[in-house]
C-alpha cells in the first residue's frame, strides 16, 4: 500500500513538472540563485579558512607550537626597496649576523622543525605586480633562491631546507620549487607563493625576507617548534644575546597555540566573510519569499488534481505527501542544477577553485529542501483544511 | 439542512432547510434553473462539503460528527463521483484514474489493475487504457469517469450534470452507460443532477429545486414524504 502511494506520488511529480522542460526550467533557475548564494557564501569562508590553514603544513599541524615575537625591531644598513625593482634585485640583507644568531638559537633546541614566518596578506609589490606574501625561512639558510637552480640551494642548506620549502610551497597552493642562488650575498630566503584565496591574483614566486622589514613586515615572527616552552626559554636567552650585540634589537616573546594563532589570522578574513555571508543571506532571503510565491503557483497548478484526489477519497495524508514530494523533488532537482550553474560561474567568472562537489550540493539540498518544505507547509495546510467540493467548483 | 456561503458580508443560502430521504436502489434526478443548489445538494451527499445548518446522515450516522479522515473514507469507499467536467487527473492515464480510488482503498495492485481494467471494458474503452485524458475526447473521459465511479462498486452514486459538457451521441451514450452501470450494482443509489429532460424522465424520482428548496411536487407518480426506511436517510 505504502509502495503503491509512494508510486503513486512518484508518478504525478514526474509527470506534473520534470516532463514539463520550459516550466521546470524556470523553476530550477529560480532555484540557481538560492543555490548559487549559498554555494558562494560557504564556499568564501570555507576557501578563507582554508587558506590560512594551509599556512603551515598539514603534517606539522598538531605536532607544533608558537612563539610570537612582537616588537622585533632590526638596527643595521638599510635595506632596499621593494617597489620598484625586479625580484632578486632590491634585497639588501636584514643584518646576517643577527638572523644568523637568532636562528642558530633556535635551531640548536632539539624538536624544532623549522622557522616559519608568515605574513598572510601583506601587499608587496614586486616587479610591477601586487603580491600577497608568505615567507618561509629554513632553519636559518639564508640564500636567496630562483627556479634555476634548485642545486645551489641544496647545495647552501642542505635537502632538508628543499624539502620544507617543498612542502610549504605546495601546502600553499602548489607553487613550483623556485631556486636561484646569489653566491656573493647572505640573504634570508623568503617565498612568496602563489596564494589561492579568492581573487588574489600573482604568480609562484619567491622572494627576499630582507625586503619585508621595509614594509613593515618583520613586525612578527612566528616560530615553529615541537616545544615551545623550551623555545621561549631559548628566545628570552636569544633576545639578551640579541639585545647586547645589537642594542636597538628589542622582541617580546609570547607562547601561542595554532588555534590562537589561527582565530587571530582568521578575525579579518570572518569579517569579510561575514559581510559576504550578509548580502548571500540577503539574496537567499529574497529567493525564500520568491520560493514561498513558487509553491504557492505550484499549489495552484496542483490544486485540481488535488481536489479531484480528495473527492474520490484520497486522505490528508496522500495529499500532504503528494505535495511535499513534489516541492522536495523541485527543490532537489533545482538545487543540484543551481550548484551546478554556481560551480559554473564561480570557477568561470569568480575564479573560485573547485569545490568539494558532494559535499556542498548536499548542503545546499537539505537546506532548500528543508526552505522548501517550510514555504510549503502552510499552504498545505489551508488547501487540505478546505472542503473538497468547494475546490472543485473554484474551476482550477 | 442548510448550506450557506459568506460572500464578503453577505450570506447567501444555496440550501435552504431542505429535507428529504433517498432509498436503496433509488435512481433520483435533481432537476431546477441554475443556481438553485442543485450541486451544492450532490456536493454534501457526496461529503464534499459539509452542511451549515441541519443534520446528513449516512446509513445512520451523522456525518457532520466525521472527522476529515472518516469522510475521505465514505467518499472512497461508499460513493462514486462522475462530474460535468471530468475531473479526471490528466497526469494518469485512463486506467490509473480508474484505479486511483481503489489506491486508497488500499486495494492490492494486481486486483486494482483487474477491476479497473474491466470498469474501462465495461464503459468500451478498454483499448484506450493507456491513453491520458487529453487524448480522449470529452464522451470517452466521461466514460472514464463512470468508470472510476464504478470500479469500486459504491452504494451511492453521484453524477453531476453527467452530460453537460457532451454532444447529444456523446450525452446519449453517457446516460445509457450510466444508467446501465447503477443497474449493473444492487442496491445502489444513483442521484443525477441535471439540466437534461431527458435524463431526468429516466429516473424513477425527479427532484425539483428552486431557491434552494424542495419544491412540493416531485416526479413520482405520488408525491411522498422525503424520509425512507432503511435506506439512506439525508
Amino acid at each position: 500500500m505504502l509502495s503503491d502511494l509512494a508510486r503513486d506520488c512518484a508518478r504525478a511529480a514526474w509527470r506534473r513538472w520534470l516532463r514539463a522542460p520550459a516550466v521546470s526550467l524556470i523553476i530550477l533557475l529560480g532555484f540557481a540563485v538560492a543555490a548559487g548564494a549559498m554555494q558562494v557564501s560557504a564556499e568564501t569562508v570555507r576557501q578563507q579558512r582554508a587558506a590560512v590553514a594551509r599556512a603551515v603544513p598539514r603534517d606539522l599541524q598538531g605536532a607544533i607550537g608558537y612563539v610570537r615575537v612582537t616588537g622585533l625591531q632590526i638596527s643595521g644598513p638599510e635595506t632596499g626597496g621593494v617597489g620598484g625593482g625586479a625580484v632578486g634585485e632590491a634585497q639588501q640583507p636584514t643584518p646576517p649576523e643577527f638572523t644568523r644568531d637568532l636562528f642558530e638559537q633556535v635551531a640548536g633546541l632539539p624538536g624544532v622543525v623549522g622557522v616559519f614566518g608568515a605574513l598572510d596578506g601583506k601587499g608587496v609589490v614586486a616587479g610591477g605586480q601586487r603580491l600577497r606574501v608568505r615567507m618561509v625561512i629554513v632553519d636559518g639558510v639564508y640564500p636567496f633562491c630562483a627556479p634555476a637552480d634548485r642545486r645551489a640551494l641544496e647545495a647552501a642548506t642542505g635537502a632538508g631546507a628543499c624539502a620544507i620549502n617543498d612542502k610549504l610551497a605546495a601546502a600553499c597552493g602548489g607553487a613550483p620549487a623556485a631556486v636561484q642562488a646569489f653566491p656573493d650575498r647572505i640573504v634570508p630566503v623568503a617565498a612568496v607563493i602563489q596564494s589561492t584565496v579568492w581573487r588574489d591574483p600573482g604568480p609562484a614566486m619567491y622572494y627576499p625576507l630582507s625586503a619585508l622589514p621595509d614594509q613593515g613586515g618583520l613586525a612578527e615572527l612566528g616560530l615553529v617548534t615541537a616545544e615551545p616552552g623550551r623555545l621561549r626559554g631559548a628566545m628570552d636567552e636569544a633576545a639578551r644575546l640579541l639585545d647586547a650585540a645589537y642594542p636597538a634589537a628589542r622582541a617580546t616573546v609570547v607562547p601561542e597555540t595554532e588555534a590562537d594563532r589561527l582565530r587571530e589570522r582568521l578575525f579579518e578574513i570572518r569579517m569579510v566573510a561575514a559581510a559576504f555571508a550578509a548580502v548571500s543571506l540577503a539574496v537567499l532571503a529574497v529567493a525564500l519569499a520568491n520560493l514561498s510565491n513558487l509553491f504557492a503557483l505550484i499549489l495552484l497548478r496542483q490544486a485540481r488534481g488535488l481536489a479531484i484526489r480528495r473527492a474520490v477519497g484520497a486522505p490528508a495524508g496522500a495529499i500532504w505527501a503528494i505535495t511535499l514530494v513534489d516541492a522536495a523533488g523541485l527543490a532537489a532537482c533545482g538545487s543540484i542544477a543551481g550548484c551546478g550553474v554556481a560551480a559554473f560561474i564561480g570557477g568561470r567568472w569568480l575564479a573560485l577553485p573547485p569545490v568539494p562537489a558532494a559535499a556542498s550540493v548536499l548542503l545546499t539540498v537539505a537546506v532548500v529542501c528543508g526552505a522548501a518544505a517550510a514555504a510549503m507547509v502552510p499552504l498545505v495546510r489551508r488547501l487540505v483544511a478546505r472542503e473538497p467540493g468547494l475546490l472543485l467548483r473554484e474551476r482550477l | 439542512m442548510t448550506k450557506a456561503y459568506q460572500s464578503g458580508r453577505e450570506t447567501m443560502r444555496a440550501l435552504d432547510d431542505v429535507s428529504l430521504g433517498l432509498a436503496d436502489g433509488e435512481r433520483v434526478a435533481v432537476v431546477g434553473p441554475s443556481g438553485c443548489g442543485k450541486s451544492t445538494l450532490l456536493h454534501i451527499i457526496g461529503c464534499l462539503e459539509r452542511p451549515t445548518a441541519g443534520t446528513y446522515r449516512l446509513d445512520g450516522v451523522d456525518t457532520l460528527g466525521l472527522g476529515d479522515r472518516h469522510l475521505a473514507r465514505l467518499r472512497r469507499e461508499v460513493l462514486g463521483f462522475v462530474f460535468q467536467r471530468f475531473h479526471l487527473i490528466q497526469e494518469l492515464s485512463a486506467v490509473e484514474n480508474v484505479e486511483l480510488p481503489l489506491l486508497y482503498r488500499g486495494m492490492a495492485g494486481a486486483e486494482r489493475r483487474r477491476r479497473a481494467v474491466a470498469a474501462l471494458a465495461a464503459v468500451g474503452l478498454d483499448d484506450r487504457l493507456s491513453d491520458r485524458p487529453g487524448n480522449l475526447s470529452g464522451g470517452e473521459q466521461q466514460r472514464v469517469a463512470i468508470a472510476r465511479a464504478m470500479a469500486g462498486q459504491p452504494r451511492v452514486i453521484l453524477a453531476d450534470e453527467p452530460t453537460g459538457n457532451l454532444d447529444a451521441a456523446s450525452a446519449a451514450q453517457v446516460a445509457d452507460l450510466l444508467f446501465a452501470s447503477h443497474a449493473l450494482i444492487p442496491g445502489a443509489i444513483l442521484v443525477v443532477v441535471t439540466h437534461n429532460p431527458e435524463l431526468a424522465a429516466r429516473a424513477g424520482r425527479v427532484i425539483r429545486l428552486r431557491d434552494g428548496r424542495v419544491e412540493p411536487r416531485e416526479g413520482h407518480a405520488e408525491p411522498r414524504e422525503d424520509r425512507v426506511e432503511g435506506g439512506l436517510p439525508c
